[in-house]
């Protein structure tokens, strides 16, 4: 598929506009623009109609993204044409040439051989970052073949880093095959191997549980029995103990019992009596004195209480009196305050009186009130006097305008007859688009005729460059050829064959160089002596006993033997020496067999390699002569497919060069043909054009000059024609347009005026009933009216202010004489409560004298108040000191009584003695209680019992063994207890231990994570095997075409320069990796390594345009697309590489986008070139 | 009365195929048969029952730590003390020849003899038990038919360990047919040993609890004991109770209109989130299983590490404790092969997948495959997929990965 034209209607800043890439002669179009002129959009845009407009597109910023379109006419492999538009969308983009009809999104699908956007861009795409990239990836790939190939054949250039990344990747999870304990594979291992053992070494043994119990049991044994030998010795050291603490408390007992028996019976008195006695005889002794002292007292405070008198009742009007007090002050205020009212209240009347008189009314403010007008009445003459000045205001505004419009129509009529229209403007205007819709034909009529005659002139060198015919082009399009792609078949056959005889010869050389060298080695061998082989023993032995034989028979058996058998067998001279010589020869060899197995095993070999090399040889020579007659036969195949034609032809190789030749001379008269059709369309166009623009003249009422045929001044005077005509016709038009207007604004003016004449007659009327109801003539004035409002107004306020005023004075007057009133009562109630009190309520102080009159009485309350209380406590202690006699009375009394005491008794020796006999009985009972608790609770008897049966001298010597025995025993004790908690500890810890749970969970974990490194290892591993092995087919499948035909390109590119490279070959070095090499013109070669950064983007330029070509030839061709690629290189270079496009122009379509003008200079050396230029958009 | 019956605790074996990683609740893992126990334990005396059954496999094997056993016995002492009564079977895991240490279980634990079938009585419950356990780890013959007749008046319970009539995976150990079972005339048989919970029948009950506590991705969904209801000295009621630790779940997820791995993403999210509920808040292990066919297969194959922390990410979004035990990925490929001929890219596609049909490329990664089988663990060896004895398709798989793993690199690079 090849773009012919490509439009970017509205793409990016692009409209309408358009690349001709058509013309199949053209075998590289260079696309120049400079910078922002659109280079990039344009190579997008290629991209964007083939495989639509992407969803996020920058494209549409000045269309906007709905409006972009491209569109293309597209020719088909088979020539024909398929023209689309493609829009931006989701689907249904791609549309036919009218721009609507979709096509449907698949339609491109056969052409574009299956690949998609990315795929497009990285096979036939190539921009300088990949060129540079792709020689770069060469560099780092060491030249290494098959890498090269596959990264030129895919147009990726990171086949290394991918290769080193798997390789990385499975290095950093570790290998199986080696040892490293810091990679992730054998963490994960170690991991598991410390888990392992962790359990191994962890886990809580039976044994040690059952040996842990064990030690418990024997600990507390040994504890228990230790505590039953101390209890034992214990128990007989308490009784040791025991007798020997009750003897001495068995002694005092008796001796207590025999004292109180001295002592005799008696009263029993408690031995605080005597105290207690004491105690009551004073305190009755007090208490008389208290008694007398109280009654004194009381006596004193009656007399002092009546002798203070009654007590004032004037506090019981205390409440009133203060509150009249209270009162007191605003009165002498509102008393001082009233004649200032009045004052004012005189002032208003006045001004009221002044008010009256200017509206001729009596000035009684009572009448006045009545008069005052409403406010309805007041707000609707206020309205009235308002609207008296718009409508005024409305009528003279309408007066003004008439007068203006009157004016207006006065100068139209004046200036009426000076224009008037002639012609049809509409009409010229629509002959003269359709003129100039066809453009500026002539001009295109003009290139077309050059056009038509550069194919012609272009057809002819054509021809007379071909050679091996010499009719015309017509001739040649009849002339019955071979198809190019039989030709190529056939020169593929050839090659095939010629490949195989290049083989073959290589074949049998190398059989004949081995053939020679193992001849020369068994010839080494033999010159060394003879080879001690079995067929050389053979002959010895052979040798020997013929020898023998013969003397047998002659010597021994004296028989006949031939003379020439005689001396054949060398027995002429010396028989015996002769024969001994040969069984010595015999023997030794068979010596020497077993010595040098070395050299007869080497001559051995020598000796099957030399058959084996023989027959190889004689095989491949009749190979060679079978296939020098298939070439034969090939060969004359070749010339008779040729002969139909009448043409000599030569090598498939040349017929095929040729053969494109005839394509691009018949594509040429095809060119030729077609131009010349162009241009008789061209011409009935211009004819068209000039009759619309004499029809536009004609309309627009100015006819044609005669004699005037050039189109470009046709064109500009049907211009001018149809413009003056439209100026003119448009005038006319707007002083129809104004006159209108002046007639509708003098009809608007004076209905307006008439309208504010009848509201001013309807607002007289209604103006006379007001001033009736405001009390004045029914002709007064707006003027007169307002002042009356006002006085109005005024008299109001003064009205207001009079009324509050007269209200004020009303309610002082009224405070003042209620006040009076109450202190008259007041005074009537105080006396009533006190005569002593001379008051007059008429004073100004009344109020005063009252209030201190009622503190006076208030303090004399006070004082009786203190009097009557001291009285009342004076009775109190009277009355407390009676009570406190009877009391000590009663006391002595009942202490006598109780204790059955005689009034005389010498209370404090009786009290002595019963306390001595207590004492006894308490020395006894203490004596007891010491012996109860010294005996361990045993009896009186029986510890009399033990204590007389026991001689105290062997109980002491019995005593201190038994301390002896318990210390040894309780020195024990600590270390069993000990013995008993570290067993017991023990225990807990073993119980306590966490188990082996943890480590069994790590253990799996670590498999887990070991599992995970493994497979991800082994993928990887698998993955870098996979990619190794395809490079590696890759290049097995297309090593040999892809080289062949890159090194053409690279000869043709490289030709230049002192000793340039003339062709590439292979190293095959070691076998595993071949390497690319180039071959200097001396023969010398050149490695990757060594090349030029150039002259390796050359190389790997060579190797793409190989690949696109055995692309191409096997799919769809698409247009090759590059951009910029020569943007380091200097002339030459950019010469070689445009030359090396343009080889790839006879494959499929190029397009190199550049912004460089020189690339336009080198271009201009070239043939089959075409340069477009992409004007910057405004 | 109510009872619990439980079997195959495999009491202190460790959780498989869970890869090391950091956690608030890392130690959730460890332990956690015990803590499933503990819970048995929990239910039994929070109901409480009259008696609790283990049907077998209550050890993993013979204590490998001593401590194993003690936990057990400490367990059993909580029971005593509440006098719970518990009836222990032993089953392939733990048979008598297979326990070589021995431990002092309290007295309220009774342990069916291996030497024959016995009959173990609750007197003041009225219920029978019936059972024998394992003298040997391998017991083929039907030892059910030799199970003593049912008693008279009593609640007839038999215990047994069985694989049934085989059933797979499982081996046949203790082989018997449900008919044997239902024609002893017992009520309820109390079985053990698949640990997949299935109940074979109503009447009489027959029922495999299924295992306490999930301990692989093959030993997915909740796990526990079964608890009975007995009303009138017959069965009433069965039901499940849920006593695990962690839950496991196999996850499938379907990438197939998963434009990118955002999408992915949410979709992880939502399926980890509905897990996550179903586990009702339990720590969560997961294996998951991605399918469909998805422009993102070759990136599913390629990218494992970024595709891990993907994944690890969307399951600490839907919250909750979730462990991945492994991802299996098992997309196609949406993405269209390179299909120009002559295109060397799809010329390597080709090659690629004709490599894979290859022996000799097969071979060549057999060094590889041989030295990871000399190096790795058994466990490990099976949790990559490598224990197999078919080579070739262990390899053809391994191939295969390879290869989307390759697409996606020269992608990238494209």
């Amino acid at each position: 598929m090849r773009i012919d034209r490509l439009d970017l209607e509205r793409y990016g800043h692009f409209t309408d506009h358009q690349l001709d890439f058509s013309g199949a002669d053209v075998r590289l179009h260079i696309v120049h623009g400079a910078n922002e002129a659109g280079k990039s959009t344009a190579l997008s845009a290629i991209c964007d109609l083939l495989f639509g407009v992407p969803e996020r597109t920058r494209l549409g910023f000045r269309h906007g993204n709905n409006a972009l379109r491209i569109g293309a006419v597209l020719r088909q492999p088979d020539g024909s044409i398929l023209e689309v538009k493609r829009r931006k969308g989701r689907q249904n983009t791609l549309l036919a040439a009218d721009g609507t009809t979709a096509l449907g999104d698949g339609t491109l699908a056969p052409l574009l051989g299956g690949i998609d956007r990315e795929q497009f861009k990285r096979l036939f795409g190539l921009d300088h970052a990949h060129l540079r990239a792709g020689g770069e990836a060469m560099l780092a790939a060491g030249g290494d073949l098959a890498r090269t190939l596959f990264q030129a054949g895919s147009g990726l250039t990171g086949i290394a880093d991918i290769m080193a990344g798997l390789q990385t990747d499975a290095d950093r999870l570790g290998s199986p095959h080696k040892r490293q304990g810091s990679k992730p594979l054998y963490e994960a291992l170690d991991a598991y191997q410390a888990a392992t053992a962790r359990m191994r070494n962890e886990a809580t043994k039976a044994e040690a549980w059952e040996a842990a119990e064990k030690r418990l049991a024997d600990a507390r044994a040994a504890l228990a029995g230790l505590q039953a030998d101390l209890e034992k010795a214990q128990r007989a050291q308490n009784r040791l103990e025991r007798i020997r603490r009750v003897r001495p408390l068995l002694a005092r007992l008796e001796t207590l019992a025999a004292e109180r028996a001295e002592l005799g019976m008696g009263p029993d008195l408690p031995a605080t009596l005597a105290e207690r006695w004491n105690a009551a005889q004073t305190r009755l002794l007090q208490a008389q004195r208290h008694r007398q002292q109280a009654a004194y007292q009381l006596e004193t405070a009656l007399k002092a209480l009546v002798d203070a008198g009654d007590a004032p009742r004037l506090p019981e009007l205390a409440t009133e009196i203060e509150a009249l007090f209270q009162r007191a002050g605003s009165v002498e205020k509102a008393r001082a305050d009233l004649p200032r009212r009045q004052r004012d209240l005189d002032i208003t009347d006045e001004r009221l009186s002044l008010l009256a008189a200017r509206l001729g009314r009596n000035s009684n403010p009572e009448a006045l009130e009545q008069a005052q007008p409403g406010r309805v009445l007041a707000a609707r003459i206020r309205e009235k006097l308002a609207a008296h000045g718009r409508l005024d205001g409305a009528r003279d505004a309408a007066t003004k305008r008439e007068m203006l419009a009157e004016r207006s129509l006065t100068d139209l009529a004046d200036t009426a007859g000076e224009t008037d229209a002639a012609g049809d403007p509409l009409a010229a205007e629509a002959a003269l688009a359709a003129a100039l819709r066809l453009g500026e034909v002539e001009k295109r009529l003009d290139e077309a005729a050059r056009e038509a005659e550069a194919r012609a002139d272009d057809l002819v060198t054509a021809l007379t460059r071909l050679g091996r015919f010499t009719g015309t082009a017509e001739a040649l399009a009849k002339l019955a050829l071979p198809d190019l792609a039989v030709i190529e078949g056939w020169t593929a056959r050839l090659n095939d064959l010629a490949q195989k005889q290049a083989k073959l010869l290589d074949a049998l050389a190398q059989a004949t160089a081995d053939e020679r060298k193992h001849a020369a080695t068994l010839a080494e061998l033999a010159a060394d002596g003879e080879v001690p082989t079995l067929a050389a023993i053979e002959e010895a032995r052979r040798q020997r006993d013929g020898a023998w034989q013969a003397i047998r028979r002659r010597i021994l058996e004296k028989l006949d033997v031939p003379v020439a058998e005689w001396s054949a067998l060398g027995l002429e001279d010396a028989p015996a020496p002769r024969f001994e010589a040969t069984v010595r020869a015999a023997d030794q060899l068979a010596d020497r067999r077993d010595r040098e197995a070395q050299r007869v095993s080497r001559h051995a070999r020598a000796s099957s390699d030399l058959a084996e090399a023989s027959a190889r040889r004689e095989a491949l020579e009749r190979d060679r002569k079978d296939l020098a007659a298939q070439t034969h036969k090939r060969e004359a195949e070749w010339q008779g497919l040729w002969r139909e034609s009448g043409l000599d032809a030569a090598e498939p190789v040349v017929m095929a060069g040729w053969r494109r030749q005839v394509d691009g001379v018949l594509a040429l008269y095809r060119q030729g043909q077609e131009a010349a059709r162009k241009k008789a369309g061209l011409g009935e166009e211009a004819a068209r054009c000039a009759g619309h623009l004499r029809d536009a003249m004609e309309l627009a009422g100015r006819p044609v000059p005669a004699g005037e045929t050039e189109l470009s001044r046709l064109r500009a005077r049907a211009d001018a024609a149809v413009k003056a005509c439209r100026e003119q016709t448009d005038k006319v038009e707007k002083r129809r347009q104004e006159q209108a207007r002046a007639e509708r604004a003098l009809r608007d003016a004076q209905r307006e005026k008439a309208e504010a004449g009848e509201a001013l007659a309807a607002w007289v009327e209604g103006w006379a009933t007001d001033m009736a109801a405001l009390g004045l003539p029914k002709g007064t004035s707006p003027t007169e009216a307002e002042a009356a409002l006002g006085a109005w107004e005024d008299i109001s306020q003064e009205l207001h202010g009079r009324r509050e005023l007269a209200h004020r004075i009303d309610a002082l007057s009224h405070d003042i004489r209620q006040f009076h009133d109450d202190l008259n009562v007041l005074s009537e109630k105080t006396i009533a409560l006190d005569p002593t009190l001379a008051l007059d309520a008429g004073a100004p102080d009344a109020a005063n004298r009252l209030l201190m009159a009622l503190d006076g009485a208030r303090q004399r309350n006070t004082r009786r108040g203190l009097l009557a209380d001291a009285a009342g406590k004076a009775r109190r202690a009277d009355d407390e000191a009676a009570l406190e006699l009877a009391d000590a009375l009663a006391e002595h009394d009942d202490l006598q009584r109780l204790h059955g005491l005689a009034t005389g008794d010498d209370v404090p020796s009786l009290v002595a003695l019963a306390n001595r006999r207590r004492e006894l009985v308490k020395a006894e009972q203490a004596v007891l209680a010491e012996l109860a608790q010294a005996g361990d609770g045993h009896s009186r008897t029986a510890l009399e019992t033990e204590a007389a049966g026991l001689d105290p001298d062997g109980a002491a010597a019995e005593l201190a063994a038994m301390g002896q025995e318990i210390s040894r025993l309780q020195a024990a004790l600590p270390q069993v207890s000990s013995d008993l908690r570290d067993a017991e500890r023990a225990l807990e810890e073993l119980r306590q231990r966490s188990g082996i749970g943890e480590a069994a969970q790590e253990a799996a974990a670590a498999e887990a994570k070991a599992a995970q490194n493994a497979a991800r290892w082994l993928r990887l591993r698998a993955a870098g095997l996979l990619l190794t092995q395809a490079v590696e087919r890759y290049r097995n499948r297309n090593e040999h075409p892809l080289l062949r035909r890159a090194s053409t390109i690279l000869a043709l590119m490289a030709a230049s320069g002192g000793n340039p490279v003339t062709h590439l070959k292979v190293d095959y070095g070691d076998g595993d990796h071949s390497v690319l090499l180039g071959v200097r013109r001396d023969g010398s070669d050149v490695q990757v390594q060594d090349m030029s950064e150039g002259l390796r983007d050359q190389l790997f330029l060579a190797l793409r345009i190989a690949a696109v070509e055995a692309h191409v030839d096997q799919s769809a061709p698409l247009p090759f697309i590059a951009d910029d690629l020569f943007i380091t290189s200097d002339e030459s270079r950019t010469a070689a590489g445009l030359a090396a496009l343009v080889e790839l122009g006879a494959s499929t379509q190029v397009v190199l986008f550049t912004h460089h003008r020189y690339v336009l200079d080198v271009a201009q050396g070239l043939e089959g070139v075409r340069v477009h230029e992409l004007v910057a958009a405004a | 009365m109510r009872f619990l019956h439980a079997a195959d605790i495999h009491l202190d074996s460790p959780l498989l195929g869970l890869a090391g990683r950091a956690g608030v609740r890392a130690d959730e893992l460890v332990g956690a048969t015990r803590r499933a126990l503990v819970r048995l334990v929990d239910a039994a005396l929070a109901e409480p029952v009259a008696f609790l059954i283990i049907a077998g496999d209550l050890y993993d094997g013979d204590w490998r730590d001593f401590m194993t056993g003690l936990f057990f016995a400490g367990q059993m002492a909580r029971l005593e003390r509440a006098n719970i009564p518990v009836i222990i079977l032993r089953g392939n895991h733990d048979a008598e020849s297979l326990m070589t240490r021995q431990l002092s279980l309290p007295g309220n634990v009774q342990v069916f003899s291996s030497r024959k079938a016995e009959t173990i009585r609750l007197d003041d419950l009225r219920v029978a038990l019936h059972g024998r356990s394992f003298p040997s780890r391998h017991v083929t013959e039907n030892i059910a038919r030799s199970y003593p007749p049912p008693v008279a008046g009593y609640l007839n319970i038999g215990v047994l360990h069985t694989a049934l009539e085989g059933k797979p995976p499982h081996a046949p150990y203790a082989p018997c047919s449900i008919n044997d079972l239902m024609g002893k005339g017992y009520d309820y048989w109390a079985l053990g040993h698949v640990h997949e919970r299935a109940v074979l029948a109503q009447d009489p009950w027959i029922i495999f609890p299924g295992n306490l506590q999930g301990r692989h991705a093959n030993e997915t969904g909740p796990k526990g004991a079964t608890l009975v209801s007995v009303e009138e000295g017959r069965i009433a009621k069965v039901e499940a109770l849920a006593l695990d630790q962690v839950r496991w779940a196999r996850l499938a997820v379907d990438a197939g209109d998963c434009a990118d791995e955002a999408a992915l993403g949410n979709r992880l999210v939502t399926a980890f989130a509905d897990a996550g509920t179903e586990a009702e808040g339990r720590t969560l292990a997961v294996r998951l299983r991605i399918s469909g066919r998805t422009p993102l297969h070759r990136w599913l194959k390629s990218d494992t590490e970024r595709l891990a922390a993907e994944v690890e990410l969307a399951a600490s979004r839907a919250g909750g404790d979730i462990w991945i035990e492994r991802i299996v990925i098992e997309t196609t490929d949406a993405l269209a092969a390179p299909a120009a001929a002559g295109d060397a890219l799809a010329e390597l596609a080709a090659a690629i997948a004709e490599l894979r049909e290859d022996a000799a490329a097969r071979s060549m990664l057999a060094d590889d495959l041989a030295a990871l089988r000399h190096k790795l663990p058994p466990g490990a060896l099976a949790a990559a997929g490598l224990d197999g004895e078919d080579e070739t398709a262990m390899l053809e798989s391994v191939l295969a990965d390879a290869e989307a793993l390759l697409l996606n690199r020269l992608a990238g690079e494209a």
